[in-house]
Protein backbone atom coordinates (compact mmCIF):
# COMPACT_ATOMS: atom_id res chain seq x y z
CA UNK A 1 0.00 0.00 0.00
CA UNK A 2 1.24 3.51 -0.96
CA UNK A 3 0.33 6.49 0.83
CA UNK A 4 -0.10 10.04 -0.82
CA UNK A 5 -1.14 13.18 0.90
CA UNK A 6 -4.81 12.24 1.49
CA UNK A 7 -3.15 9.25 3.99
CA UNK A 8 -1.53 11.91 6.24
CA UNK A 9 -2.73 14.93 8.48
CA UNK A 10 -4.11 18.00 6.30
CA UNK A 11 -1.72 20.22 5.76
CA UNK A 12 -2.55 24.20 4.66
CA UNK A 13 -0.83 27.18 2.83
CA UNK A 14 -1.01 30.42 5.54
CA UNK A 15 1.63 32.50 3.98
CA UNK A 16 2.25 33.80 0.49
CA UNK A 17 5.07 35.80 -0.26
CA UNK A 18 7.00 37.42 -3.95
CA UNK A 19 9.50 39.44 -5.06
CA UNK A 20 8.78 40.21 -8.77
CA UNK A 21 9.88 38.37 -11.45
CA UNK A 22 12.44 40.42 -13.71
CA UNK A 23 15.11 40.52 -16.08
CA UNK A 24 18.62 40.05 -14.56
CA UNK A 25 20.06 42.40 -12.33
CA UNK A 26 22.58 43.62 -9.89
CA UNK A 27 19.64 42.37 -7.20
CA UNK A 28 21.69 39.97 -4.77
CA UNK A 29 19.74 36.57 -4.51
CA UNK A 30 19.87 37.18 -0.69
CA UNK A 31 17.64 40.36 -0.98
CA UNK A 32 15.34 38.02 -3.99
CA UNK A 33 14.61 35.80 -1.37
CA UNK A 34 14.85 37.72 2.34
CA UNK A 35 12.36 40.03 0.34
CA UNK A 36 9.63 36.80 -0.47
CA UNK A 37 10.27 35.01 2.82
CA UNK A 38 9.54 38.41 4.87
CA UNK A 39 6.33 38.88 2.97
CA UNK A 40 5.01 35.64 3.19
CA UNK A 41 5.67 35.56 7.08
CA UNK A 42 3.92 38.89 7.10
CA UNK A 43 1.12 37.69 5.11
CA UNK A 44 0.96 34.68 7.46
CA UNK A 45 1.19 36.85 10.96
CA UNK A 46 3.98 34.69 12.27
CA UNK A 47 7.51 35.11 13.02
CA UNK A 48 10.82 33.31 11.48
CA UNK A 49 10.99 31.48 14.39
CA UNK A 50 7.63 29.72 13.92
CA UNK A 51 9.53 27.89 10.53
CA UNK A 52 10.49 24.26 11.19
CA UNK A 53 11.95 23.58 8.14
CA UNK A 54 12.89 24.96 4.66
CA UNK A 55 13.00 23.64 0.92
CA UNK A 56 14.73 25.65 -1.35
CA UNK A 57 14.12 25.32 -5.18
CA UNK A 58 17.11 26.78 -7.23
CA UNK A 59 19.16 25.67 -10.44
CA UNK A 60 21.44 28.10 -10.87
CA UNK A 61 22.98 29.66 -7.49
CA UNK A 62 25.88 27.25 -7.13
CA UNK A 63 26.31 25.26 -4.08
CA UNK A 64 24.73 25.72 -0.97
CA UNK A 65 22.76 28.98 -0.85
CA UNK A 66 20.20 28.88 1.56
CA UNK A 67 21.41 29.33 5.08
CA UNK A 68 23.91 31.94 3.84
CA UNK A 69 20.86 33.86 2.83
CA UNK A 70 18.10 32.76 5.74
CA UNK A 71 21.15 33.59 8.27
CA UNK A 72 19.75 37.12 7.83
CA UNK A 73 16.33 36.18 9.59
CA UNK A 74 18.13 34.91 12.89
CA UNK A 75 19.71 31.55 12.75
CA UNK A 76 17.26 28.73 13.96
CA UNK A 77 19.11 26.13 13.35
CA UNK A 78 16.20 24.28 11.20
CA UNK A 79 17.21 21.79 8.57
CA UNK A 80 17.38 23.49 5.19
CA UNK A 81 17.34 21.48 1.89
CA UNK A 82 18.13 22.48 -1.61
CA UNK A 83 16.09 21.32 -4.47
CA UNK A 84 16.93 20.95 -8.13
CA UNK A 85 14.09 19.27 -10.50
CA UNK A 86 15.08 21.77 -13.60
CA UNK A 87 11.57 24.09 -14.65
CA UNK A 88 9.31 21.95 -11.21
CA UNK A 89 12.19 22.88 -8.91
CA UNK A 90 10.04 25.11 -6.78
CA UNK A 91 6.99 22.28 -7.41
CA UNK A 92 9.31 19.73 -5.94
CA UNK A 93 10.06 22.18 -2.85
CA UNK A 94 6.53 22.56 -2.06
CA UNK A 95 5.95 19.06 -2.04
CA UNK A 96 8.82 18.27 -0.28
CA UNK A 97 7.23 21.03 2.53
CA UNK A 98 4.01 19.98 1.92
CA UNK A 99 5.14 15.69 2.93
CA UNK A 100 7.27 17.33 5.78
CA UNK A 101 4.51 18.65 7.21
CA UNK A 102 1.72 16.10 6.44
CA UNK A 103 4.30 13.24 8.04
CA UNK A 104 4.47 15.68 11.50
CA UNK A 105 8.15 16.04 10.28
CA UNK A 106 7.74 19.71 11.47
CA UNK A 107 4.81 21.76 11.99
CA UNK A 108 5.83 25.14 9.83
CA UNK A 109 7.80 24.22 6.58
CA UNK A 110 8.93 26.86 3.88
CA UNK A 111 8.84 26.47 0.23
CA UNK A 112 10.93 28.42 -1.15
CA UNK A 113 12.24 29.40 -4.90
CA UNK A 114 15.08 31.71 -5.60
CA UNK A 115 16.77 31.72 -8.87
CA UNK A 116 19.44 34.30 -10.91
CA UNK A 117 19.17 31.83 -14.34
CA UNK A 118 22.71 32.43 -15.88
CA UNK A 119 24.38 30.22 -18.58
CA UNK A 120 22.09 26.41 -18.98
CA UNK A 121 24.16 23.63 -18.07
CA UNK A 122 22.20 20.49 -18.20
CA UNK A 123 23.38 17.49 -17.44
CA UNK A 124 22.11 15.54 -20.81
CA UNK A 125 24.85 16.86 -22.55
CA UNK A 126 27.17 14.61 -20.50
CA UNK A 127 25.51 11.55 -20.84
CA UNK A 128 28.16 9.90 -23.51
CA UNK A 129 25.05 9.76 -25.53
CA UNK A 130 25.71 11.34 -28.80
CA UNK A 131 22.37 12.87 -30.78
CA UNK A 132 21.81 13.75 -34.04
CA UNK A 133 20.38 17.44 -33.75
CA UNK A 134 23.96 18.53 -32.64
CA UNK A 135 22.07 20.94 -30.24
CA UNK A 136 19.63 22.27 -32.71
CA UNK A 137 16.37 21.78 -31.16
CA UNK A 138 16.67 23.48 -27.94
CA UNK A 139 12.83 24.16 -26.42
CA UNK A 140 11.88 26.42 -28.35
CA UNK A 141 12.37 24.50 -31.16
CA UNK A 142 11.35 21.30 -29.75
CA UNK A 143 7.69 23.06 -28.91
CA UNK A 144 7.83 24.66 -32.54
CA UNK A 145 8.21 21.01 -33.62
CA UNK A 146 5.10 20.55 -31.65
CA UNK A 147 3.22 23.70 -32.86
CA UNK A 148 3.74 22.44 -35.93
CA UNK A 149 2.40 18.33 -35.74
CA UNK A 150 -0.72 20.22 -33.66
CA UNK A 151 -1.84 22.20 -36.68
CA UNK A 152 -1.39 19.37 -38.83
CA UNK A 153 -3.78 17.31 -36.41
CA UNK A 154 -6.14 20.06 -35.18
CA UNK A 155 -6.30 22.36 -38.34
CA UNK A 156 -5.11 25.55 -35.91
CA UNK A 157 -3.89 28.33 -37.21
CA UNK A 158 -0.76 30.13 -35.91
CA UNK A 159 -2.58 33.04 -34.73
CA UNK A 160 -4.82 30.70 -32.63
CA UNK A 161 -2.30 29.19 -30.73
CA UNK A 162 -0.72 32.75 -30.43
CA UNK A 163 -4.04 33.50 -28.65
CA UNK A 164 -2.90 32.29 -25.67
CA UNK A 165 0.13 35.00 -25.10
CA UNK A 166 -2.73 37.51 -25.84
CA UNK A 167 -4.81 36.10 -22.83
CA UNK A 168 -1.72 35.57 -20.51
CA UNK A 169 -0.85 39.12 -21.54
CA UNK A 170 -3.75 40.14 -20.33
CA UNK A 171 -3.67 38.44 -17.18
CA UNK A 172 0.05 38.96 -16.59
CA UNK A 173 -0.82 43.14 -16.59
CA UNK A 174 -2.92 42.56 -13.60
CA UNK A 175 -0.25 41.15 -11.80
CA UNK A 176 2.29 43.43 -10.28
CA UNK A 177 4.67 40.21 -9.33
CA UNK A 178 4.56 39.40 -13.45
CA UNK A 179 8.14 39.76 -15.89
CA UNK A 180 5.86 40.88 -18.43
CA UNK A 181 2.94 43.69 -17.37
CA UNK A 182 2.26 45.01 -20.73
CA UNK A 183 -1.20 43.82 -22.29
CA UNK A 184 -0.51 42.85 -25.92
CA UNK A 185 -2.47 42.55 -29.38
CA UNK A 186 -2.59 39.43 -31.67
CA UNK A 187 -0.75 41.65 -33.99
CA UNK A 188 1.77 42.31 -31.75
CA UNK A 189 2.74 38.76 -30.49
CA UNK A 190 2.42 37.43 -34.51
CA UNK A 191 4.86 40.36 -35.72
CA UNK A 192 7.82 39.04 -34.12
CA UNK A 193 10.72 38.54 -34.18
CA UNK A 194 10.02 35.25 -35.01
CA UNK A 195 12.25 32.69 -33.23
CA UNK A 196 11.54 29.01 -34.40
CA UNK A 197 8.57 27.52 -36.50
CA UNK A 198 5.32 29.69 -35.55
CA UNK A 199 6.55 30.78 -32.18
CA UNK A 200 7.64 34.55 -32.04
CA UNK A 201 9.22 35.97 -29.10
CA UNK A 202 5.86 37.07 -27.20
CA UNK A 203 5.05 33.41 -27.35
CA UNK A 204 8.18 32.26 -25.33
CA UNK A 205 8.40 32.54 -21.85
CA UNK A 206 11.03 35.50 -20.23
CA UNK A 207 13.33 33.89 -18.24
CA UNK A 208 14.70 36.26 -15.88
CA UNK A 209 15.53 36.43 -11.75
CA UNK A 210 13.05 36.25 -9.08
CA UNK A 211 11.80 34.57 -5.73
CA UNK A 212 8.48 32.56 -4.15
CA UNK A 213 7.80 31.93 -1.24
CA UNK A 214 4.92 29.37 0.75
CA UNK A 215 4.59 28.95 4.37
CA UNK A 216 2.84 25.65 4.73
CA UNK A 217 1.11 24.22 8.31
CA UNK A 218 -0.55 21.69 10.01
CA UNK A 219 -4.10 22.53 11.58
CA UNK A 220 -2.01 22.34 15.08
CA UNK A 221 0.75 25.31 14.13
CA UNK A 222 -2.25 27.35 13.41
CA UNK A 223 -4.43 26.80 16.22
CA UNK A 224 -1.33 27.21 18.33
CA UNK A 225 0.38 30.53 16.82
CA UNK A 226 -2.79 31.63 16.38
CA UNK A 227 -3.52 32.18 12.81
CA UNK A 228 -6.03 33.14 10.64
CA UNK A 229 -7.80 30.02 9.69
CA UNK A 230 -9.97 31.70 7.00
CA UNK A 231 -7.01 32.58 4.44
CA UNK A 232 -5.82 28.79 4.83
CA UNK A 233 -5.91 26.96 1.71
CA UNK A 234 -5.88 23.71 1.46
CA UNK A 235 -3.07 21.15 -0.62
CA UNK A 236 -5.56 18.55 -1.15
CA UNK A 237 -3.24 16.57 -3.74
CA UNK A 238 0.41 16.26 -4.52
CA UNK A 239 1.55 14.13 -7.05
CA UNK A 240 4.90 13.70 -9.14
CA UNK A 241 5.92 11.54 -11.92
CA UNK A 242 8.53 11.04 -14.63
CA UNK A 243 8.75 10.31 -18.00
CA UNK A 244 8.62 6.64 -19.23
CA UNK A 245 8.02 5.06 -22.34
CA UNK A 246 4.97 6.33 -24.76
CA UNK A 247 3.67 5.26 -28.29
CA UNK A 248 3.80 8.42 -29.25
CA UNK A 249 7.69 9.74 -28.99
CA UNK A 250 7.97 13.62 -29.40
CA UNK A 251 4.72 14.19 -27.19
CA UNK A 252 6.13 13.22 -24.09
CA UNK A 253 5.09 16.36 -22.08
CA UNK A 254 1.20 16.02 -23.06
CA UNK A 255 1.88 12.16 -22.32
CA UNK A 256 4.00 12.71 -18.61
CA UNK A 257 0.94 15.31 -17.82
CA UNK A 258 -2.13 13.11 -18.84
CA UNK A 259 -0.79 10.57 -16.12
CA UNK A 260 0.59 12.93 -13.72
CA UNK A 261 -3.15 15.22 -13.74
CA UNK A 262 -5.36 11.97 -13.79
CA UNK A 263 -3.27 10.99 -10.58
CA UNK A 264 -3.58 13.94 -8.81
CA UNK A 265 -7.74 14.69 -9.84
CA UNK A 266 -8.49 10.82 -8.77
CA UNK A 267 -6.27 11.66 -5.50
CA UNK A 268 -7.99 14.69 -4.57
CA UNK A 269 -11.03 12.95 -5.68
CA UNK A 270 -12.38 15.86 -8.15
CA UNK A 271 -12.70 15.88 -11.76
CA UNK A 272 -10.75 18.75 -14.15
CA UNK A 273 -13.84 20.47 -14.75
CA UNK A 274 -14.37 21.28 -11.15
CA UNK A 275 -11.15 23.39 -11.37
CA UNK A 276 -11.64 26.92 -10.69
CA UNK A 277 -7.97 27.99 -11.53
CA UNK A 278 -5.49 26.11 -13.39
CA UNK A 279 -2.32 27.79 -13.77
CA UNK A 280 -0.03 25.18 -16.06
CA UNK A 281 3.76 25.02 -17.75
CA UNK A 282 2.97 27.72 -20.77
CA UNK A 283 6.55 28.38 -21.37
CA UNK A 284 5.70 28.06 -25.05
CA UNK A 285 2.14 28.91 -26.14
CA UNK A 286 1.34 26.17 -27.80
CA UNK A 287 2.12 24.18 -24.83
CA UNK A 288 -1.15 25.20 -23.03
CA UNK A 289 -3.05 23.65 -25.58
CA UNK A 290 -1.78 20.75 -25.53
CA UNK A 291 -1.72 20.04 -21.92
CA UNK A 292 -5.77 21.78 -21.53
CA UNK A 293 -6.51 18.61 -23.96
CA UNK A 294 -4.28 16.20 -22.28
CA UNK A 295 -5.88 16.97 -19.00
CA UNK A 296 -9.48 16.38 -20.71
CA UNK A 297 -10.25 20.52 -19.83
CA UNK A 298 -10.40 20.65 -23.54
CA UNK A 299 -11.61 17.95 -26.36
CA UNK A 300 -8.46 17.04 -28.56
CA UNK A 301 -7.32 19.25 -31.16
CA UNK A 302 -10.71 21.80 -29.63
CA UNK A 303 -8.12 23.76 -27.02
CA UNK A 304 -7.82 26.47 -29.85
CA UNK A 305 -10.90 27.11 -30.03
CA UNK A 306 -11.71 26.53 -26.12
CA UNK A 307 -9.33 29.82 -25.52
CA UNK A 308 -11.18 31.64 -28.61
CA UNK A 309 -14.06 31.26 -26.86
CA UNK A 310 -12.91 32.71 -23.83
CA UNK A 311 -13.55 29.56 -21.70
CA UNK A 312 -10.16 29.85 -19.82
CA UNK A 313 -10.77 33.68 -19.52
CA UNK A 314 -10.25 34.63 -16.19
CA UNK A 315 -14.45 34.82 -15.59
CA UNK A 316 -14.27 31.68 -17.70
CA UNK A 317 -15.30 27.96 -16.59
CA UNK A 318 -11.49 27.70 -15.57
CA UNK A 319 -9.18 30.52 -15.50
CA UNK A 320 -6.11 28.81 -17.28
CA UNK A 321 -2.90 30.90 -15.98
CA UNK A 322 -4.62 33.92 -14.46
CA UNK A 323 -1.40 35.11 -12.85
CA UNK A 324 -0.02 35.25 -16.37
CA UNK A 325 1.29 32.19 -17.09
CA UNK A 326 5.22 31.32 -17.61
CA UNK A 327 4.27 33.49 -20.42
CA UNK A 328 3.91 36.76 -19.33
CA UNK A 329 3.99 36.26 -14.98
CA UNK A 330 7.70 34.64 -16.22
CA UNK A 331 9.80 31.68 -15.81
CA UNK A 332 12.87 32.45 -13.43
CA UNK A 333 13.07 28.68 -13.04
CA UNK A 334 13.57 27.77 -8.92
CA UNK A 335 10.74 30.15 -8.26
CA UNK A 336 8.21 29.33 -10.47
CA UNK A 337 6.33 26.26 -9.11
CA UNK A 338 5.95 28.08 -6.00
CA UNK A 339 4.80 31.27 -7.51
CA UNK A 340 1.88 29.16 -9.08
CA UNK A 341 0.95 27.71 -5.87
CA UNK A 342 1.10 31.15 -4.27
CA UNK A 343 -1.25 32.70 -6.46
CA UNK A 344 -3.76 29.77 -6.50
CA UNK A 345 -3.50 30.31 -2.89
CA UNK A 346 -4.72 34.21 -3.42
CA UNK A 347 -7.07 33.31 -5.85
CA UNK A 348 -8.98 30.87 -3.58
CA UNK A 349 -8.64 33.34 -0.89
CA UNK A 350 -10.43 35.92 -2.93
CA UNK A 351 -7.63 38.24 -2.49
CA UNK A 352 -6.64 38.58 -6.51
CA UNK A 353 -7.73 42.06 -7.32
CA UNK A 354 -8.14 42.35 -10.88
CA UNK A 355 -7.64 39.59 -12.08
CA UNK A 356 -9.81 38.00 -9.69
CA UNK A 357 -11.41 34.40 -10.56
CA UNK A 358 -15.06 35.00 -9.33
CA UNK A 359 -16.31 32.05 -6.50
CA UNK A 360 -12.72 30.45 -6.89
CA UNK A 361 -12.91 27.43 -4.84
CA UNK A 362 -10.91 24.69 -6.32
CA UNK A 363 -7.24 24.97 -8.46
CA UNK A 364 -4.38 23.19 -9.86
CA UNK A 365 -0.73 23.71 -10.14
CA UNK A 366 0.79 22.18 -12.99
CA UNK A 367 4.41 21.87 -14.01
CA UNK A 368 6.78 20.44 -15.96
CA UNK A 369 10.66 20.07 -16.14
CA UNK A 370 13.14 18.92 -18.11
CA UNK A 371 14.06 15.44 -18.28
CA UNK A 372 11.17 14.70 -18.16
CA UNK A 373 9.28 15.26 -14.41
CA UNK A 374 6.05 16.47 -13.59
CA UNK A 375 4.60 17.87 -10.62
CA UNK A 376 0.93 18.41 -9.92
CA UNK A 377 -0.87 20.30 -6.68
CA UNK A 378 -4.65 20.55 -6.28
CA UNK A 379 -5.70 23.25 -3.58
CA UNK A 380 -8.87 23.59 -1.82
CA UNK A 381 -10.95 26.44 -0.07
CA UNK B 1 32.30 7.41 -44.53
CA UNK B 2 31.32 7.64 -41.05
CA UNK B 3 30.23 10.58 -38.86
CA UNK B 4 31.71 10.06 -35.61
CA UNK B 5 32.20 12.15 -32.17
CA UNK B 6 35.27 11.66 -29.55
CA UNK B 7 33.81 8.06 -28.52
CA UNK B 8 32.07 5.34 -29.37
CA UNK B 9 30.39 3.74 -32.24
CA UNK B 10 29.27 5.89 -34.98
CA UNK B 11 25.77 7.63 -35.21
CA UNK B 12 25.58 7.07 -39.04
CA UNK B 13 27.26 5.82 -42.07
CA UNK B 14 27.57 5.57 -45.50
CA UNK B 15 28.21 2.46 -47.65
CA UNK B 16 30.61 2.04 -50.67
CA UNK B 17 26.89 2.81 -53.00
CA UNK B 18 25.63 5.22 -51.17
CA UNK B 19 23.15 4.30 -48.52
CA UNK B 20 23.16 5.95 -45.05
CA UNK B 21 21.92 4.00 -42.11
CA UNK B 22 21.67 5.16 -38.51
CA UNK B 23 23.38 3.38 -35.58
CA UNK B 24 20.43 2.27 -33.63
CA UNK B 25 20.56 -0.41 -30.38
CA UNK B 26 17.57 -3.35 -30.03
CA UNK B 27 16.85 -5.01 -26.87
CA UNK B 28 16.69 -8.71 -27.35
CA UNK B 29 14.99 -9.54 -24.58
CA UNK B 30 12.01 -7.09 -24.58
CA UNK B 31 11.84 -6.16 -28.70
CA UNK B 32 12.71 -2.39 -27.80
CA UNK B 33 14.31 -0.57 -30.87
CA UNK B 34 16.01 2.48 -30.19
CA UNK B 35 17.79 5.37 -31.54
CA UNK B 36 20.80 6.36 -30.82
CA UNK B 37 22.86 3.25 -30.22
CA UNK B 38 23.88 3.16 -25.96
CA UNK B 39 25.04 0.35 -23.80
CA UNK B 40 24.23 1.46 -20.36
CA UNK B 41 20.63 -0.54 -20.24
CA UNK B 42 17.26 -0.67 -21.91
CA UNK B 43 15.15 2.44 -21.62
CA UNK B 44 11.91 -0.29 -21.75
CA UNK B 45 12.92 -2.81 -19.48
CA UNK B 46 16.55 -2.33 -18.27
CA UNK B 47 18.24 -5.27 -19.87
CA UNK B 48 21.89 -4.33 -20.27
CA UNK B 49 25.18 -6.29 -21.49
CA UNK B 50 24.65 -8.56 -24.21
CA UNK B 51 21.07 -7.70 -24.42
CA UNK B 52 21.84 -5.00 -26.13
CA UNK B 53 22.80 -5.10 -30.04
CA UNK B 54 23.63 -2.66 -32.31
CA UNK B 55 21.07 -2.58 -34.92
CA UNK B 56 21.42 -0.41 -38.14
CA UNK B 57 18.68 1.20 -39.29
CA UNK B 58 18.08 2.66 -42.78
CA UNK B 59 18.00 6.77 -42.65
CA UNK B 60 14.77 7.06 -44.32
CA UNK B 61 11.01 7.30 -43.80
CA UNK B 62 8.30 10.12 -43.32
CA UNK B 63 8.42 13.47 -42.32
CA UNK B 64 6.16 14.50 -39.39
CA UNK B 65 7.16 17.86 -38.82
CA UNK B 66 9.23 20.77 -39.13
CA UNK B 67 10.14 24.15 -38.00
CA UNK B 68 12.22 27.11 -39.28
CA UNK B 69 14.77 27.79 -36.74
CA UNK B 70 15.26 31.88 -36.95
CA UNK B 71 17.59 32.11 -33.98
CA UNK B 72 20.38 29.88 -32.91
CA UNK B 73 23.67 30.49 -31.09
CA UNK B 74 25.46 28.36 -32.19
CA UNK B 75 28.33 28.82 -34.69
CA UNK B 76 28.02 25.29 -36.33
CA UNK B 77 25.28 26.16 -38.89
CA UNK B 78 23.94 29.81 -39.83
CA UNK B 79 20.20 30.39 -39.15
CA UNK B 80 17.51 29.86 -40.32
CA UNK B 81 17.83 26.07 -40.62
CA UNK B 82 14.95 23.91 -40.85
CA UNK B 83 14.60 20.99 -38.97
CA UNK B 84 12.48 18.08 -38.66
CA UNK B 85 10.87 15.16 -37.24
CA UNK B 86 11.33 11.76 -39.15
CA UNK B 87 9.56 8.49 -38.51
CA UNK B 88 11.77 5.75 -39.57
CA UNK B 89 10.53 2.86 -41.68
CA UNK B 90 12.43 0.89 -39.41
CA UNK B 91 10.57 2.10 -36.44
CA UNK B 92 12.01 5.11 -34.04
CA UNK B 93 11.43 8.74 -34.85
CA UNK B 94 14.53 11.35 -34.71
CA UNK B 95 14.79 14.94 -35.24
CA UNK B 96 17.48 16.18 -37.25
CA UNK B 97 18.51 19.24 -39.19
CA UNK B 98 16.92 19.18 -43.14
CA UNK B 99 18.99 19.84 -46.10
CA UNK B 100 16.36 22.15 -47.46
CA UNK B 101 16.37 25.44 -46.24
CA UNK B 102 12.79 26.44 -47.70
CA UNK B 103 9.70 25.58 -46.28
CA UNK B 104 7.67 25.57 -49.09
CA UNK B 105 10.17 22.43 -50.54
CA UNK B 106 8.40 20.36 -48.06
CA UNK B 107 4.95 18.33 -47.56
CA UNK B 108 3.72 16.61 -44.01
CA UNK B 109 4.10 13.55 -44.83
CA UNK B 110 6.35 13.47 -47.40
CA UNK B 111 9.78 10.96 -47.66
CA UNK B 112 12.62 11.98 -46.53
CA UNK B 113 16.22 10.18 -46.19
CA UNK B 114 19.28 10.98 -44.35
CA UNK B 115 22.11 12.13 -46.95
CA UNK B 116 25.69 13.21 -45.42
CA UNK B 117 26.68 17.16 -46.44
CA UNK B 118 30.19 18.09 -45.30
CA UNK B 119 29.93 21.11 -42.93
CA UNK B 120 32.91 23.38 -42.70
CA UNK B 121 31.27 26.06 -40.55
CA UNK B 122 33.69 24.92 -37.55
CA UNK B 123 37.10 24.52 -38.72
CA UNK B 124 37.42 24.84 -42.48
CA UNK B 125 40.22 22.75 -42.83
CA UNK B 126 38.36 19.72 -41.79
CA UNK B 127 35.12 19.48 -42.43
CA UNK B 128 33.05 17.54 -40.56
CA UNK B 129 30.61 14.68 -41.64
CA UNK B 130 27.05 15.82 -40.98
CA UNK B 131 23.68 13.72 -41.41
CA UNK B 132 21.33 15.57 -42.51
CA UNK B 133 17.39 14.57 -44.31
CA UNK B 134 16.12 15.84 -47.17
CA UNK B 135 13.62 14.26 -49.78
CA UNK B 136 14.00 10.93 -50.74
CA UNK B 137 15.04 10.92 -55.12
Amino acid sequence: MVNTLKDFRPVYVVGIGLHRYQKMSETTFVDLGLTAVRAALDDAGMPWAGVGSVYHGNAFLGMAPTRIMLRHLGGTGIPMTQVENASATGSSAVRQAAMDVAAGFSEVSLALGVDKPAAFNVASSKTGIKSLDAGRIVPFTHFALLADAYMQRSGASPEEIAAVAVKNARNGAKNPYAHRQKERTLEEVMEGPAISGSLTRLQCCPIGEGAAAVIIASEAAIKDMGLDASRAVRIAASVQKSERLYDTPGDYDAELTRETMAACLDDAKISIHDLDVLELHDAFTVEELLYIEAMGLAKPGQGAAAVAAGEFDIGGSCAVSASGGLLSMGHPIGPTGVGQVAEITRQLRGEAGARQQPDAKLGLAHMLGIGAVSLAHVLAK
Amino acid sequence: MTGNGSKGSALFSESADGRVTLQGVACEKCGHLAFPEQHYGCEKCGATGDDLVARPLAAKGTLLAFATVNLHRGKDIDAPFVVGSIKLDDGPTVRCTLVERNESELVHGGRVAGMIVMNAKLDPDNPRAELRFGREG
